[in-house]
């Protein structure tokens, strides 16, 4: 026997602790376990990150509002005015000065000149003085309870990440007669981002928009995990999950805000090309490929459940499954229905009974997700009129943005949606859905050729173009 | 820019001192930038009416704010001594109300400090004007409106400039059958009958808050449950709608214990004539879509 050998010297958790401390450093590490930092006299609670161009002035002015209505004023402002131009800076100065007194000394400006978007929020985290830290967008909207809910949080989870919970809402960005910018809200809430933190499931693609989060200083301070100024886009994603595999995320259900979705107006996702935003999303997934990981107690039973083939361990986010009734309006004239979830051997069932307000159903969309690469096979609905007539023989084949594939209905795109249309509109009393569902895409699919998926698009829409032409050629009554 | 006064009203019951602090703060500066910028705003008188059943506010609470605020508002406190509801609170105030406009706002809103400059603009660029609604955030009202031009079919007054005429002109709330919900799209309907433009200002927004639950949707509070319901009936009756208001009645009876109590309340008042005269006979002015006040846009 050798006793020169260090007994626990492999062992995955003086692996993990080696690991930690070439990236952090030992002693710093040695420090945030014993929490080991002291923070600045009279530090707030929250520092407050915002990004602007200067650009959003009616935005930036709503989202302090806001912060003004807040049940809880442990906070400071950072405002990050990212390469400013004098107009941009004379009117985020004059914003700042306008506030109540109330606001005196919370707010201030900092300008950034260079670099890109990730390099105001690095200059902001290395200024903010608040225990914890979150970034609040320029064109965010936050309830009054948006500080309180990370406060409360705090109490039995200081070191985590803390996350609440927010709605996604679609605006419109108009002009006026007077040619003056005014901010219209177009849609219901979607409640696409209320959903408990998964760790797994972050890894493929980030469900937390950044106010929904509040960072521990101490993990920016002391354990150097800094934003990633080489990424251009998804910045967040990645400096999210850096420090939530060290900290830990804690959740609090609280719907604390809005997260405005701008279908007119410029954003990141306008600003830059698919092909961006692949090469970085490809380069944080190598990132986690070379990290250990620590799997969370309450992420552990999805996994078991996905080694052994369930087909719920795609874990299906219900939140995000809407039904959308169209009764000769539009589907966007009412709101979308929510329908209550079951499934047994791997079949679910989507069981909607709202349909009090509808007169005639004329078509049913289901937009099972918001994202696209996923899977739905063995799609069926089974439908009930007002007296409990079976309505199903009344509908058409289904229409789908999707692509079929053997009995599966593959989306590749976002926006997945199915669309069913009823031959003669009735007043319905219930609707079951029925279906497999997959979060990825089947292999033999990826191997088919693609020319056979262009050449039967091309001529789908050649074929919806010479038909349009006909029609209007198409001498009239 | 000429001249103008203003007298802001609002109810109070039963608030945190904290929040109105906050919105005579948020006042404070608005007119504060009114006044620096040029605008017609340069000092406003505030109105407490208190409905509580104490006093919240003391001599020196009252005092310490006009103090504070006095450069450029200066509060009066009334103690009603009973629950007034929001309607007949502020008529009770208005009486003496000689200012060229009335702000009818709840007591928790915080103004954005351009709020005045915002608010007066559709009176200086469009004609006829009767009301203008301020923009409630972070919670958008989803009713249809022009961004165009602002026009709307009725406003919501949680925050609302009206000239004092045209609420002298007609009497004000409607406070012997709305309490404390729906005497604003009633009042609004009623200024569009009298040849007036509601509009709504979405550039002047104010802080109001409301909390969602966890489905996203608003948590209404009880009395808000009970008293939308009683006005709902009484709406429908007095602005010509007997479709409608059977509909409501065939819910109502079978419905939640708030709308029960609403109906029995409809139908003691219809036995006793209580019951406004209807009006629009010929739906000129009002905006019922299904079981809303106007269309909306989402």
């Amino acid at each position: 026997m050798n006793n020169s050998i260090n007994p626990t010297e492999h062992s995955t958790i003086v692996s993990y602790y080696k690991e930690l401390s070439d990236i952090v450093g030992k002693e710093n590490l040695e420090r945030f376990l014993k929490g080991d930092y002291t923070y600045e006299d009279n530090a707030p609670f929250l520092s407050v990150i915002m990004r602007t161009q200067g650009h959003r002035p009616e935005a930036l002015s709503e989202v302090l509002l806001c912060l003004c209505g807040q049940s809880d004023m442990d906070f400071e402002v950072l405002i990050m005015g990212h390469n400013l131009d004098e107009v941009g800076r004379e009117s985020v100065l004059e914003i700042i000065n306008d506030l109540p007194e109330f606001m005196d000394g919370k707010v201030s400006l900092i300008e950034v000149i260079g670099g890109n978007r990730t390099t105001p929020l690095s200059r902001g985290f290395e200024a903010a003085k608040g225990r914890y830290i979150s970034i609040l967008d320029d064109d965010d909207l936050v309830f009054e309870d948006w500080v309180e809910a990370f406060h409360t949080l705090e109490k039995d989870n200081s070191g985590k990440i803390l996350h609440t919970y927010c709605v996604a809402q679609d605006w419109l960005n108009v002009k006026n007669d007077y040619d003056e910018t005014v901010l219209v809200s177009v849609s219901p809430f979607r409640t696409i981002y209320c959903t408990d933190f998964e760790l797994i499931r972050q890894l493929s693609q980030n469900y937390c928009p950044t106010f929904s989060l509040a960072f521990p200083s101490i993990a920016y301070k002391l354990l150097g995990i800094h934003f990633d100024e080489a990424l251009t886009t998804t910045e967040d994603w990645d400096f999210l999950m850096r420090t939530a595999l060290i900290c830990g995320v804690a959740d609090n259900p609280t719907i604390t805000g809005i997260y405005r979705m701008w279908i007119n107006a410029e954003n990141s996702a306008t600003l830059h090309n698919k092909k961006e935003w692949d090469k970085n999303h490809k380069y944080i997934q190598n990132k986690f490929k070379s990290s250990s990981i620590i799997v969370p107690k309450g992420d552990t039973d999805d996994i078991i459940a996905k080694s052994c083939g369930d087909v719920f361990a795609s874990k299906l986010n219900t939140n995000e499954f809407t039904i959308l009734v169209d009764d000769g309006s539009g589907f966007m004239a009412h709101r979308p229905l929510s329908p209550e979830f079951s499934g047994e051997n791997g079949i679910w069932h989507a069981r909607c009974t709202e349909f009090g307000d509808f007169d005639k159903v004329k078509s049913i969309r289901i937009d099972p997700l918001v994202s696209g690469t996923m899977t739905i096979k063995t799609f069926r609905i089974k439908a009930n009129d007002d007296n409990g007539n079976d309505v199903t023989l009344n509908i058409n084949k289904f229409r789908t943005n999707g692509v079929f594939y053997k009995d599966m209905v593959v989306f590749l795109g976002d926006d997945p949606q199915i669309r069913y249309d009823v031959k003669n509109p009735v007043k319905l009393s219930s609707v079951v859905f029925e279906f497999q569902f997959f979060y990825d895409v089947p292999v033999g699919f990826m191997r088919m050729p693609i020319l056979r998926f262009t050449i039967k698009h091309w001529a789908a829409a050649i074929f919806r173009k010479l038909r349009a032409i006909l029609r209007l050629l198409k001498p009239k009554k | 820019m000429e001249h103008k006064t203003l007298r802001a009203q609002t109810i109070l019951y039963h608030n945190e001192i904290s929040g109105l602090e906050k919105s005579l703060a948020s006042l404070y500066k608005a007119v504060e930038v009114s006044a620096r910028k040029g605008g017609a705003i340069d000092f406003i008188d505030v109105y407490f009416g208190d409905a509580s059943a104490e006093p919240i506010l003391t001599d020196e609470q009252i005092a310490d704010f006009n103090r504070r605020f006095g450069k450029w508002l200066k509060v009066t406190y009334t103690f009603f001594g009973f629950n007034s509801g929001t309607s007949k609170g502020q008529n009770i105030m208005f009486k003496d109300c000689e200012t060229d406009y009335f702000m009818a706002y709840n007591p928790d809103v915080i103004v954005c400090p351009n709020y005045f400059i915002e608010m007066l603009k559709p009176y200086e660029r469009l004609e006829k004007v009767g009301l203008v609604e301020a923009k409630q955030s972070p919670l958008e009202h989803p009713k249809e409106f022009d961004a165009k031009s602002g026009i709307e079919p009725w406003g919501a007054m949680a925050c609302v400039i009206i000239p004092t005429k045209v609420y002298r002109e007609l009497g004000g709330l409607d406070e012997e059958n709305f309490f404390l919900y729906c005497d604003d799209v009633d009042f609004t309907w009623r200024v569009r009958l009298a040849g007036y433009k509601v509009v709504y200002q979405s550039r002047a927004f104010v802080y109001h808050s409301k909390h969602v639950d966890n489905d996203g949707h608003v948590v209404p509070t009880n009395a808000e449950l009970y008293y939308s319901a009683e006005a709902f009936l009484f709406m429908c009756h007095k602005w010509s709608n007997p479709e409608l208001l059977k509909k409501l009645i065939a819910i109502y009876t079978n419905g939640t214990s708030h709308q029960k109590k609403a109906l029995a309340e409809y139908y003691r008042r219809k036995e006793n004539n209580l019951l406004p005269k209807p009006l629009d006979s010929q739906h000129k002015i009002t905006s019922f879509y299904g079981f809303g006040y106007s269309k909306n846009r989402y």
